[in-house]
C-alpha cells in the first residue's frame, strides 16, 4: 500500500526528538496565542519564522502549522469565556458559546468545542492525504498560463469574499503584488522600488513585513483598549467534560460543519472564517423549530468549531500540492519554505516526502496534543486568559525587533517592520484589511514570472490564456467572482436607496 | 474623533493613489517593452495604473450615497501611546548596536510598556527589567544571537 507507506514515513520523520518537540511548541503556542485577545496567529506565526531559519525544514514547518492549527483551539477558549474572538474565525462561536457559559454550562461547551475541533480536524487531513498527491499530479501538466490563472483567482478571491468592501481587498491585493517586486527584477538585473536605499536591493523581508502589519500594527491597534478584564467567566471544574445530551446533539452539526470547512477550505481566499459562518448558518437553517440559536444552541459551538478546523487543514492542500497558498496564513507557510530552499508545489510531494508527510503526520499528532492540553488542563489557559494585555504587548514587541533583528542581523530591517506597521495601521484606520496585501506580497514575483514567461511562450497572444482547458475554467470562475462582488455591490445600495 | 464621509473617501482614496503614481513613476523610469518581450518597468506600471483606477473607483464610491464606503468614521486618538510605542523601536534601534542590547531592549520595554496609561512608572519599570532579564538569556545565552550585551566598551 502506497499510502500506508507514506504514512510511515511521515510518523518516522515527526517522531524524532527534535521533531516532536518542535511540533509540540508549535501548538503550544499557538494555544496560548489562540487565547490572548489581540494576538493572532498571522503575528504570532510571523514572529517565530525567524527562530526557524536554522531548523530543519520538517521541524519549521511542523513548528509553524501547529501555531495556526493550534491557534484554532485557543481560540474558542476566548471565544467561550470571554464572548471575545481570539481569533477573527471564531466570532461565530461567541454566539452561542457565551450566552452557554453565562448559563453555567462553560465546562461542557469548551468540552464540545475541542471534540468539535478534532473531529473537523481529522475530516480535513484524511482528505488532505487523499487528495494532494492527486492534485499534485495533476499539477505536474500545468503550464505558465495555467499558474498565472489560478494565483488571479486565489487574488480575486481574497480581495472579494474577505470581510469589508471588495474594491479595498484588491486595492490592498495590488499594493501587496507592487511591495512584493521591490528589489532586484530576476530578468533584468536592475533594482526596482529601492528608492535609492542600497538595503532595499533584496527588496522588503517577509518576516519584517508580516510582523508590522499585524504584530505592530495590532498593538498600536489594541493600545489603551479594555481587553475585556474582569468579564471572564469561570469553568467551574478542573477538566472538561460533557453535560446531558450534548455531545448526541452536537455530532451532526459537527459533520456537516466538517464537510462545509473541508470543501471551503480548499478553495483560495476563503478559509476558515467564512467556513465557520457558512456552517453557523446551515446549522440555523436545519435546525428551525424549537432550537434558538444566539441564546445557547450547543449545534451553534458544534458546527462551526468543526468548520473552521476543517478548513485550517484542508487551506494545506492547494499550498502543498500547487506551491500557491490561499490566505495569508499559507502565504507565511509558503514563505517559511522558500526560505529553507524548498519550493512548494507538485514536485515536492516527491522531492521531499519526509516534509510533506511529516507534516500531515504532524497534524495527527499535533491535535491529539491539542486535546490533551485543554481538556485536563484548561485552568492553565483561564489563567493565562487573565494577564492584562498592557502587560503583554511589551514582551511582544520585544520578541518582534529581537526576531526581525535575528534574520540578518540588520537593524534596517527592524526600521522596514516599524515603517510597515504604521503604514498598515493606517491602512487597518481607514478599513483596508491587511491579509490580502500579505498574499499579493508573497505571490507578486511568481504572478510576474509566470506572466511573463506565458507571453513570450506565445509571443504575445493574450488568447493564450483561455487556449488552455485549465486556465480557460479557471478564469471563468475568477470573472463569476467579480461579477458576484458587483452584483452584491449594487443590490446593497438599492436596499439602501430604498 | 469623528472623520466625515467625504474626508474618509478622500484619505482613503489617496492612501492607495500614492502607492500607484509611485509605481507608474517607477515603471517611466525603466523600458516597459512589449507584451512579448515585457522590459523590468512593464509590472510596475500595470500595477501602478491599476491602483490609481481602484483609487478612483474608491473615491466615487465613497461619495456615493449608499453605498458600503459611503460612511463616516470613528477614530480612536491614542497619540501619547502611539508614540511611545515607536519611540521604544526607534531607541532599540538607535541603541542596539551602538551602545549594546541590554540598554536597547530596556529602553523598548520600558517605553513601550508606559505607552498604555494604566501602567504606571513602576510597573513599566519592573517589566522592563524582567523582559531585559529573560530575553536576553534567551537570546544571547540560548539561542547564542552574537549580539553585545554592552557595546560602548569597543
Amino acid at each position: 500500500m502506497d499510502l500506508l507507506h507514506n504514512i510511515a514515513i511521515g510518523f518516522s520523520s515527526v517522531l524524532t526528538p527534535e521533531n516532536l518537540m518542535y511540533s509540540f511548541i508549535g501548538v503550544f503556542l499557538g494555544n496560548v496565542v489562540g487565547v490572548l485577545p489581540g494576538v493572532g496567529p498571522l503575528a504570532a506565526i510571523s514572529m517565530v519564522l525567524p527562530m526557524t531559519y536554522t531548523m530543519g525544514p520538517e521541524a519549521a514547518l511542523m513548528m509553524l502549522a501547529g501555531l495556526y492549527y493550534g491557534a484554532q483551539y485557543g481560540g474558542a477558549t476566548t471565544a467561550i469565556l470571554l464572548n471575545l474572538p481570539g481569533i477573527a474565525s471564531h466570532a461565530v462561536t461567541c454566539l452561542d458559546g457565551h450566552p452557554l457559559a453565562q448559563q453555567g454550562k462553560a465546562s461542557s461547551t469548551l468540552f464540545i468545542a475541542m471534540i468539535a475541533s478534532f473531529f473537523g480536524a481529522t475530516i480535513g487531513i484524511i482528505l488532505m492525504m487523499m487528495f494532494s498527491p492527486i492534485i499534485s499530479e495533476l499539477a505536474l501538466e500545468f503550464g505558465a498560463a495555467d499558474y498565472f490563472s489560478i494565483i488571479m483567482l486565489g487574488l480575486l478571491a481574497a480581495a472579494t469574499l474577505s470581510q469589508g468592501s471588495a474594491i479595498k481587498g484588491l486595492a490592498m491585493v495590488a499594493l501587496g503584488l507592487m511591495v512584493g517586486i521591490f528589489g532586484i527584477d530576476v530578468n533584468s538585473g536592475l533594482e526596482r522600488f529601492t528608492f535609492g536605499i542600497h538595503e532595499m536591493g533584496e527588496g522588503i523581508s517577509l518576516v519584517a513585513l508580516a510582523v508590522g502589519i499585524f504584530g505592530i500594527a495590532d498593538i498600536l491597534q489594541n493600545i489603551n483598549k479594555n481587553s475585556g478584564e474582569g468579564s471572564l467567566l469561570g469553568v467551574g471544574k478542573r477538566t472538561l467534560r460533557p453535560e446531558g445530551d450534548d455531545l448526541r446533539k452536537s455530532a451532526l452539526p459537527a459533520l456537516r460543519g466538517a464537510g462545509i470547512g473541508s470543501i471551503l477550505g480548499i478553495l483560495p481566499g476563503v478559509g476558515s472564517t467564512v467556513s465557520a459562518f457558512m456552517s453557523y448558518a446551515a446549522e440555523k437553517r436545519v435546525n428551525r423549530g424549537p432550537i434558538k440559536f444566539g441564546e445557547g444552541a450547543i449545534q451553534g459551538v458544534a458546527g462551526p468549531e468543526a468548520a473552521n478546523n476543517a478548513a485550517a487543514q484542508t487551506s494545506f492542500i492547494p499550498t502543498m500540492s500547487l506551491g500557491i497558498p490561499g490566505d495569508a496564513v499559507m502565504a507565511l507557510m509558503l514563505g517559511a519554505l522558500l526560505i529553507q530552499g524548498i519550493q512548494p508545489g507538485p514536485q515536492m510531494i516527491a522531492q521531499h516526502p519526509t516534509v510533506f508527510w511529516g507534516l500531515i503526520a504532524s497534524f495527527w499528532i499535533g491535535n491529539l496534543l491539542l486535546l490533551i492540553l485543554n481538556v485536563p488542563l484548561i485552568g492553565l489557559w483561564v489563567r493565562i486568559l487573565s494577564v492584562p494585555y498592557r502587560l503583554i504587548y511589551p514582551a511582544i514587541l520585544f520578541f518582534i525587533c529581537m526576531g526581525v533583528y535575528s534574520v540578518q542581523n540588520s537593524m534596517f530591517d527592524v526600521g522596514v517592520a516599524m515603517v510597515c506597521g504604521v503604514i498598515g495601521f493606517i491602512f487597518m484606520k481607514f478599513e483596508y484589511e491587511r491579509a490580502p496585501l500579505l498574499l499579493g506580497f508573497v505571490l507578486g514575483p511568481l504572478l510576474e514570472e509566470h506572466f511573463r514567461r506565458a507571453l513570450i511562450l506565445s509571443r504575445g497572444d493574450f488568447l493564450v490564456f483561455a487556449k488552455s482547458p485549465i486556465s480557460a475554467t479557471v478564469l471563468l470562475i475568477a470573472l463569476a467572482l467579480v461579477v458576484y462582488a458587483l452584483v452584491a455591490a449594487q443590490l446593497r445600495r438599492r436596499r439602501a436607496a430604498a | 474623533m469623528v472623520i466625515g464621509k467625504r474626508l474618509n473617501a478622500l484619505v482613503s482614496a489617496a492612501l492607495i493613489a500614492v502607492f500607484g503614481f509611485i509605481g507608474v513613476h517607477e515603471g517611466l523610469s525603466f523600458n516597459i517593452g512589449s507584451v512579448s518581450r515585457m522590459g523590468p518597468g512593464f509590472f510596475p506600471m500595470a500595477l501602478g495604473v491599476i491602483l490609481v483606477v481602484v483609487s478612483a473607483v474608491i473615491l466615487v464610491q465613497g461619495f456615493l450615497p449608499g453605498s458600503k464606503l459611503n460612511e463616516t468614521l470613528q477614530l480612536d486618538l491614542e497619540l501619547k501611546g502611539w508614540l511611545l510605542v515607536l519611540a521604544g523601536i526607534c531607541s532599540f534601534i538607535l541603541l542596539g548596536e551602538v551602545v549594546g542590547f541590554v540598554p536597547a531592549i530596556f529602553a523598548l520595554v520600558f517605553l513601550s510598556a508606559l505607552g498604555d496609561s494604566r501602567n504606571s512608572l513602576k510597573v513599566s519599570l519592573i517589566a522592563a527589567a524582567v523582559t531585559t532579564t529573560v530575553g536576553f538569556v534567551i537570546f544571547g545565552v540560548l539561542l547564542r544571537i552574537p549580539m553585545n550585551a554592552f557595546a560602548w566598551g569597543n
